[in-house]
Order: structure tokens, then sequence, then C-alpha cells
């Protein structure tokens, strides 16, 4: 479901699942907080794969902001879908992230 | 001015987070083949998941049982879409106010979503559930009224056409389908050849019927668009677990309503379709019930990414699906009929069995009488009675009760009667003769759980006395010659095939205390009027009592005894087997001259 792929120390790179919804959205949040560790300053979801997203996925990715915001480091939201960059703008949560499309 | 009337549906699914999903899924293959558009439909999509997880999240703990479905209704007007989430409970209402996004927070994301995405949204609250409703207007772009305007008529037209010729083609299908229902002796193959015909009819380029088996829970392959034989052996079953809902094929027979997928649905639920098809991406399966009662589930679909079944296509399924059902349950009655022939059949040799086990004739013993009754509750009992005259030397009484009825029953009282004639010359008293009989029975009965009760009584001709031994069966009854005094004689022992080492107590009366002799088995006693009340040793120590005062042989006191059962019994069912045995000395007959010395 969720792929970690290093690259430099301070770079956490994150390939989310096809979907990120209430059934899987704590596991999720559970696995991100493993894998960022004091050294991580940015963390970049690859979003390609992702189709779907409710509102526990975007809760999900609001708690990984927050971990990201307390240690002054980013989030990165790489090529989400229409669908999700739609999602993600209707609820206003796009302003937390940088997004690249 | 009035409204029309809306085109509606209402989808429904376990109370659950995937059955939110496939509801939010459903609402938007509706949408779509009411032309609302891609976009909207996706957006409602949306809305309908949240407002259904939140039926599901804020579920109440209190919640009454049978409230476990989780229900949508759509409805479309020409100028309005209307999306209603009912939910059960009585502790939870949505609040009116989103929260404040200036303060984004990981909660409230989806009561702002819906507010968002809708014009409106009331909460009903009622006395046994909720409902929230959502509207929002149809962008006008895709107003079904632009498409009889115009540019669009003539296409209209077309797809009006279109439906028609296809709606006239399933037509026919149907009736062919429905004329060979029922007249063919290769299920499988009628199944087959018949789905390969509902492919055409909707477009679909696959599917698999699986049928249920209530033995183990499990859906079986019955047929496939590819080759049964050549798939794999783990492709052929698959497991239904309470509440446990593994693939689309799984949770449609679980939640008894079609579920849809396409290359949204996640991997795991598309298992094993994506080990059978290269491309299964979209399509429907249907659960294959009648009034609730599964026999199977049939999924069919497409290599499109969105299945392109209109809505009369998904009525075609959903018919076939029923005919199939009728064809399933059809069968499985046929083969109810067949067992049940067998099992008659069965207990009428056992039936025939049992009476050949009984004696012919009573026996003939100076100064007494005897008489036998034996009336079965089903048509094989487990009782039976036997005599067995030892050349002048007396007369060996048994009544038996095997556990159980039916063949199993008649087996174990062969084996008992044979063991009986076999042994009976071989022990020196009842008990013994028990003690053997238990010892050489209680391997086979032991293994099939089963026991006999039974009571031997030795009759002995020179003296008159009797001997009495049992193996847990109820005790006889004994009036001496003025009916002054009652013996229940019970020479108690455990059943045969409980102890291989078990003993039996004998009971020894001489001929003045034993002049109306009573065995019985447990149906007498316990045989029940109308009312359910038993009728109980009781009256039938009271029967015999009063039959001393009047005097008769051993056939007027078993029609007496058999006279008070038929009283407390009326037209009650008879739950148990009735079985008598009565040896009565004769009032006219001389007593026996026990002591030579006596004049």
């Amino acid at each position: 479901m969720l792929m970690l792929s290093p690259t430099d120390l301070s770079t956490l790179v994150v390939n989310t699942p096809a979907e990120i919804t209430e059934i899987n959205a704590g596991a999720f949040k559970k696995r991100l907080q493993t894998a960022v560790t004091k050294e991580h300053r940015q963390v970049e979801l690859h979003m390609g794969k992702t189709h779907s997203i409710d509102s526990s996925g975007l809760g999900a990715l609001i708690f990984l902001h927050k971990l990201m915001e307390a240690r002054a480091g980013s989030v990165r939201l790489m090529q989400p879908s229409h669908d999700v960059q739609q999602i993600l703008e209707l609820t206003r949560i796009a302003e937390l992230f940088e997004i690249h499309r | 001015m009035t409204q029309p009337p809306p085109d509606g549906a209402i989808f429904e699914s376990g109370f659950h987070l995937h059955g939110a999903r496939e509801l939010a899924r459903s609402v938007r293959v509706f949408l779509e083949r009411h032309r609302l558009g891609e976009q909207a439909a996706s957006e409602w999509e949306l809305v309908t998941n949240e407002a259904a997880k939140n039926a599901v999240e804020k579920r109440s703990s209190s919640q009454e049982p049978g409230y476990d479905t989780l229900r949508v209704m759509v409805n479309v007007w020409p100028e309005t879409v209307e999306v209603c989430v009912d939910d059960h409970n009585t502790e939870y209402a949505p609040a009116n106010q989103p929260p404040s996004q200036n303060d984004i927070s990981e909660s409230g994301l989806g009561l702002f979503i819906i507010s968002q995405l809708t014009d409106s949204t009331r909460y009903l609250n009622g006395a046994f559930g909720n409902t929230l409703v959502m509207r929002r207007a149809r962008p006008p772009a895709r107003n079904m009224l632009d498409l009889h305007c115009g540019d669009h008529l003539e296409t209209t037209l077309d797809m009006m056409t279109e439906d028609l010729g296809a709606a006239y083609e399933s037509l026919c299908s149907i009736f062919r389908f429905s004329k060979e229902f029922g007249e063919t002796d290769d299920l499988q193959g009628f199944i087959k050849r018949w789905l390969h015909e509902l492919l055409r009819i909707t477009g679909t380029t696959w599917f698999v019927m699986r049928r249920h088996q209530p033995a183990d829970n499990t859906l079986q392959m019955l047929a496939c668009s590819l080759d049964e034989a050549a798939l794999p052996a783990e492709m052929l079953s698959l497991s239904l677990e309470e509440q446990r809902i593994e693939s689309v094929e799984t949770h449609a027979a679980c939640t008894r309503s079609e579920v849809w997928f396409d290359n949204c649905t996640s991997t795991a639920m598309l298992e094993p379709l994506t080990e059978l098809f290269e491309h299964p991406v979209s399509g429907i399966s249907c659960p294959v019930d009648v009034a609730g009662r599964l026999f199977g589930v049939l999924t069919l679909g497409c290599a499109a990414e969105t299945c392109s079944l209109s809505a009369r296509d998904t009525r075609v399924v959903k018919m076939f699906a029923d005919y199939i059902a009728l064809q399933l349950s059809h069968e499985q009655a046929q083969q109810e009929v067949m067992r049940s022939r067998v099992l008659h059949r069965d207990l009428a040799i056992a039936a025939e069995i049992m009476r050949s086990l009984l004696p012919r004739q009573l026996p003939k013993i100076p100064g007494y009488t005897c008489a036998a009754f034996l009336r079965p509750a089903q048509s094989v009992g487990g009782d039976l009675y036997d005599f067995l005259p030892l050349d002048d030397l007396g007369t060996l009484f048994v009544i038996a009760d095997v556990m159980g009825k039916g063949p199993s029953a008649a087996l174990f009282a062969i084996m008992f009667r044979s063991h009986l004639h076999t042994l009976v010359r071989f022990a020196a008293t009842p008990g013994q003769l028990l003690e053997r009989l238990n010892a050489l029975l209680f391997q086979d009965l032991d293994h099939s759980d089963m026991f006999v009760s039974a009571q031997l009584m030795w009759f002995e001709n020179a003296t008159g006395s009797i001997t009495i031994a049992s193996a847990g069966h109820c005790p006889a009854l004994i009036v001496d010659r003025n009916g002054r005094q009652l013996v229940e004689a019970r020479g108690e022992g455990p059943p045969l095939g409980i102890d291989v080492n078990a003993t039996f107590a004998e009971v020894t009366l001489d001929e003045r205390q034993a002049c109306h002799i009573l065995m019985l088995t447990d149906g007498v006693t316990d045989a029940r009027n109308p009312r359910g009340e038993m009728l109980g040793k009781d009256a039938i120590v009271s029967c015999l009592m009063q039959f001393t005062t009047t005097g008769g042989d051993a056939a007027q006191l078993q029609a007496s005894v058999l006279a008070v059962i038929e009283q407390h019994v009326q037209n009650a069912p008879t739950a148990d087997d009735i079985t008598l045995v009565v040896l009565s000395r004769d009032p006219q007959a001389k007593p026996l001259n026990l002591n030579p010395h006596t004049p």
C-alpha cells in the first residue's frame, strides 16, 4: 500500500496508495508517523497512483503537514490526479502544501 | 408550478464503510446514466460517500437490532438532484454549520465537503431514524430538457431507437430462455449457454457464475466464459466467512445486493477476477437468490474502464440472475424429493426388519396367560420385545428400547436380538446374560454414541418364581394375587453400551408375589396429551391395582392399560414407541405346590 523510497537523508519520498479513505487512512497515518524521522526536513508524497481520497484521507495529509510544520519542515504533493487536486482545492487544503503537477 | 415526478433509485448495503463506498459508487453510476456529466456525478459520489460514512461512524451504540442496512435514495428532476442518506441514530445530529476553515483541522472535513458541493442540506429527525437530504441544481449544459431541443433532438431519437431495438432483442432472448427453463437435464451447460447469450445482449465480454454451497458456505464455480477445466483449483472456490467481505463476488453474496466495480476498485476486492481475466476492469456482481435464499453470484463485465451497462442492461442481467436462481432452486427441490423418497424406502425396509424381529407366537405357560403390544411412534422405532422358552425349564421375557429411530436403531435391534439368542444358553441368570450382552455390544454402541435399555425376566416353570434384571430400563410393575402389594422391580444396572464392565443386579419374587406382571417402555408413562402433560406411572399403577379387583387375563389387562393411554393421549401425536409385555396368572389355576410336604 505504501512504498518508501530513500533519496537523501533529509527528504522522505512516499508513494501513496490507490485510495486514501476511511478504510486505510489510519494505517497510512501510522506508517507516515513511523517513517518520518528527526533528520527529515521534507516529505514528498508521490500521488500519481491515487485516484480517490475522502475526508479521512485529507485528515491524514493535514496530520503530515502538522507533523512536518512542528519540525520546521514541509510537504510536497507530487502529480496529484485531477480529482484529488479538485478536492484539495475545494477544501482549501491545497493552500497548505507545495503542489507539483 | 408542480414538479414532475423524479427518476429515482434506492440503494442499500450493509452498515459498514465498504457499504458506504459501494453506495456512493452506485449513485455515481446512476447519475451518469441520467446524463448528469462526469464532473457532477463524481462530486455526488464524494458527497454521498461522506454522508454515508458519517452515518456509519456515528452509528448509535444503542442501535436497535434489525437496523443493519445502510440506505441511500437518489432522485433526479430535470433541474435538481437530491440524495438522501438514512441513519438510525438516536444520539447524533450533524452540526448545522461546518467548522471554520480558517483553522484547518483533521476533523469536520466531511461536513465541509458536503456543504461546499450541495446547494442545501436538511437533517430530518424521525422516530425510527433520520435522513440527511442534500440537494443541488443540475448543471444547465446537462439539463435533460436541453436534450429534447435543437441539435440534441436527432441524437435523442437515435438513442431511443437503439434502446428500443436492444430491448426487443432482450425480450426475444428472455422468451426463448423461459421456454427452455425447466426442461433441461444439463443445468451447467444450460446456464453457460444462456450467459453467453447475456454477454451478447449486454455487450459485456466475460462472466463468472458461482453456486452457493450451504454445507461449507462457499461459492463454487458453476460456469465461466473461460474453460472451467483449465482454471486453477484455487480459483474455483470462494469462502463466505461471516462478516468478512473479501471480493466483489463475496460482497454481493453477503450483502444480497449488486456490486459495481471499475478501475477505481481496490485490487483486493477484484480478487480472484484479476487472476481469471487479464483485464476485468469494470462490471457488476449480482446475487442469485430467491426469497432471500442465496443460490449463487453472477458476475459479468468488460475490459472498458467504466462498464457501459445501461439501466436496461442491468435489468436484463438481474432478470437472468432471477431465472438462474429459480432453475437452481428447482433442481435443489428435485434433489430433496429424491432424497426424501430414498429415505422413505429405507424406513419402510427398516420397519419390515423390526416387524420380523417380533415373536410370532405368545409363550404357552400352564396356569398363566401372556400378551404383548408394540406401536412405533414413526414408521420405525427402537422398541422390541421377545420370548425365549428354554426347554421345560422356563421362559425368558425380554423388552428393550434402542436409542433413536429409523434404520440405525433397527440395525442395533437386530444385533441385540441376534446376540441375545446366541448367549441365552450360556448364562445362568438374567443379570449374567445382560453382562455378556453388554460386553459384546459395547464397542459398536459406544462407537456410534448409542445405547440400549433392556429388561430380562426369567419365569421358572417349576416354582412360578420370577427373576428380573434391568439395564437402564423402567421398572416392571408387579402385583400379588390379592392386589394388595405392588412391587416395582428395578434390578438396576446402566443401559448397554455405557460401561463395558457394568454389572446388573437381580430381583427375585415368588409365585405368590407375582400375579400380574407388566413390563413396559418409557413411551407408556411418557405418553402426552394435547396439552403436553405426561401420563405418568401412577395412572398405570392405579389401572393395574383396579384390574386385580375385577380380575381377568393378560389380554384384558393389556386392553385396560391401552385404554388408559388412549384416554389420556386423545388425538395428540405419539412421540415415542409404546410397548407392553404382560404375564398374568390365571385366577382359576391352582397354586403351585412348592412344598411337597404340604398337603
